[in-house]
This record gives structure tokens, sequence and C-alpha cells, in this order.
């Protein structure tokens, strides 16, 4: 795994599967998030991060630039973050997974996603869940990741519905045992509104628990970095695994990095860098259509 | 309050932690501990509720031998068997 700055861990996780083109809702949270990686950054890089009041200080003063940050000034961080992670080599610009929906493909709707080298965010990834899971010492910079994630409602996309729930009671752990930490987590930077947005993101992540129940993803598929699609094909007479090898063969012939992930029972498809289920299925236009449903997999 | 070591420091370092090692071999937390309760990896704890720390050469080489003889298709139980009697 190579070398990174907490903005840029943050960056290719908060960025990976979302919009290139278009300023979505869940993109703003993501900058605001980087913007605050950033900022946390420099005041972690200070030798002396002993004095709590000046650093909470200093986070409330952040957190204020950032909460006025403007569209333009959100753009300019966007394409810096962007072209640094593209010159090292560990974020392409891919096309977007709702674009192999029946709807959109047929409509030749072309969309666009940011993907983040599945083996670094892979290694970034497991490392926070190492650091945080296992008994012993949390690094500073895992705890300023975790609290990103947590402000940015990237916890629901990395963590099961368990290991959120193991990671929350580690948090308070540190909290009572950590000055600077309890000064950081008990700091909030996200507004009402998206707090709101990230409640029920939670609240979908734990309803969909029940596979049955994932389907419903289908209504809001704005609201997530996963995203439920329909892809049309023959249904009947073929086997699990035809359907899933044609998914796959699908899926890569439009540029998506895909592989079968057997978990349990269960047999996944690791769609870049997402869980997703397949789901044999049919659309009821004028005459029925046959295909799949790739539905996102929330453990 | 600890703090990330760089790749440097850890590849200097005798000893690592489970992320450092999941940094070093890019598995996953979860294949390490699963390799961990299964005793096919070694470590040292001073107490239960310490850090656990992997001799990194050691370790390093044992992940890869692991990787290896999964990819000639055998099961964890042989692996172990194999293991056990080098």
């Amino acid at each position: 795994m190579k070398e990174y700055l907490l903005s840029e861990q943050f960056a290719l996780i908060s960025l990976d599967g979302m919009d290139v083109l278009h300023d979505t809702a869940a993109k703003k949270v993501a900058l605001s998030g980087i913007a605050m990686a950033d900022a946390i950054q420099k005041m972690i890089s200070d030798k002396d991060i002993s004095d709590i009041s000046s650093f909470g200080e200093k986070l409330a003063g952040e957190i204020d630039r950032i909460k006025s940050m403007s569209k333009k000034e959100g753009a300019e961080l966007e394409r810096k973050m962007v072209s640094i992670l593209k010159a090292r080599e560990v974020l392409t610009e891919i096309p977007n997974i709702l674009g192999c929906d029946m709807n959109y493909y047929t409509a030749n709707v072309t969309m666009r996603e940011y993907r983040s080298d599945p083996a670094e965010y892979q290694g970034i990834v497991e490392n926070i869940r190492a650091e945080i899971l296992e008994p012993g010492e949390v690094s500073l910079e895992t705890v300023c990741l975790l609290y990103l994630c947590r402000e940015t409602g990237c916890m629901h996309d990395i963590f099961s519905v368990e290991e959120q729930e193991q990671i929350q009671r580690r948090m308070m752990e540190l909290m009572g045992r950590e000055p600077l930490y309890k000064v950081l987590l008990e700091t909030e930077f996200h507004s009402g509104i998206r707090n709101a947005y990230l409640g029920f993101l939670r609240a979908k992540t734990n309803l969909f628990k029940n596979p049955y129940l994932e389907g419903v993803n289908l209504l809001f598929p704005f609201l997530d970095r996963k995203q439920a699609i329909f892809i049309d094909m023959i249904i009947a007479g073929t086997t699990v695994e035809e359907r899933r090898k044609k998914t796959i063969e699908f899926l890569r012939k439009n540029g998506h990095v895909c592989e079968e992930v057997p978990i349990g029972s269960e047999s996944f498809v690791k769609v870049d860098n997402k869980y997703y289920r397949i789901w044999p299925s049919t659309r009821s236009n004028k005459i029925p259509i046959q295909g799949i449903e790739l539905l996102p997999v929330y453990m | 309050m600890s703090r990330q070591r760089t790749m440097e420091k850890i590849m200097q370092s005798e000893y690592v932690s489970i992320g450092e090692l999941v940094r070093i071999t890019n598995c996953r937390y979860s294949t390490l501990k699963f390799y961990t309760e299964e005793g096919l990896l070694e470590f040292e704890q001073e107490e239960e509720k310490l850090t656990r720390r992997f001799p990194r050469e050691r370790a390093v080489s044992r992940i890869n031998e692991i990787m290896k003889l999964k990819k000639e298709g055998r099961n964890i139980s042989e692996i172990k068997n194999i293991l056990s009697s080098l």
C-alpha cells in the first residue's frame, strides 16, 4: 500500500462511486469531509497538540470556514484532490453503474463516476477496521478517519451494522481515555438536514439487512452510492451461475471491475468497491421483460 | 495517543500490529484475524486488552506461504497440516 496524507486517504474512501459530472448532495458532503481532513491534517502535524482547548478552538474555526465553503471553492477542492489522486494512479473515472440499468442503457445516457483503486481502497479501509476492531492502541489518524466517515455518512458503506455498533462502543471508550479524541468526536460538522439524511441511510441499512427489502433501494437510488439496477436478460431455463456469469460479462463490457465473492453460503458480486446480490426479476411494461436486479448488499 | 507509522518505519521494525500487517500484505483484516485464530500466525500479547504484536518478517513469509498454498487449491486444514510439519 502507498503512503497517503489523511485528506488523500479520506478522498479515496469518500469519492469512490461519486458522480463526476454533477453536483450531488452526497458529493457536497464528501467535499466538506475532504476539506475537514485537510484542516485536521495541518492541525495534527503541529508538534504540540497537547493543548486541548486550543485544538478545540481551531477545530471550531475550521468547521465555520468549511460550512460556509462556496460551490466554487468546493469545485476547486475537488479538481485539486482528483488531480493529485489521478497523478498517483489511484483514482479513475468510469461509467456510472446506473448507466447499466435497462432504462438508462437503452436511452444511451452517459454517466460517469469516480473509482478508487480497489487494492488501495481495501488497504485503507481494512487498516481502519483492523485498528478499531482489535484490542489495544488506536492511532490518531484512524480516529480522525472514523470521525470523518461518521460525519459524512460513509460508515454504512464500509462497516456492517454489527461492526458499526462495536465501533460506537470503542469510540466511547476512546473518548473516556483520551481528551483529544473527546474534543474531536464531540464536534459535529454536518448540518441538520444532512443529519436527517444520514439517519435515513442508517435506518435503510438496518432495514435492508433483510434481503427481501433491498429492492426498496430502487425507489431511492439518488440517496446512496450503491444503486440497485435492472439488467434485462433471458431468465427462463437459466441457472444462478449462468445469470451471474452473464451479468459479470455485461458489467465488465461497460467498464466495471467485477468479481464473484463467495460469502458464507451465498455468492455476491463485487462491482468496483461495492458488493451486490443478483436477483432474478421481471419488469412489467406493455409486455413483461425478464432480467436480473443487481441489489446492493448491506451486511 | 499513538500515531500511524510510515511504511518506511514499519519495514524497519521487528514487530508490527495487525493493522500494519494489513498495510504491508494488502490482506483483509478478517483474513488475518482468521489465520491468527487458527494458530497460523504467531503473535505476542502482554495482556488480553493490549495490542497483538506480530514478528514482521516471520508473519509476512507465513502469509505468503498460506497464499501460495491457497492458490494451489488447499483448504485451511490441509494448510495447517502442511505448515505444522515444516
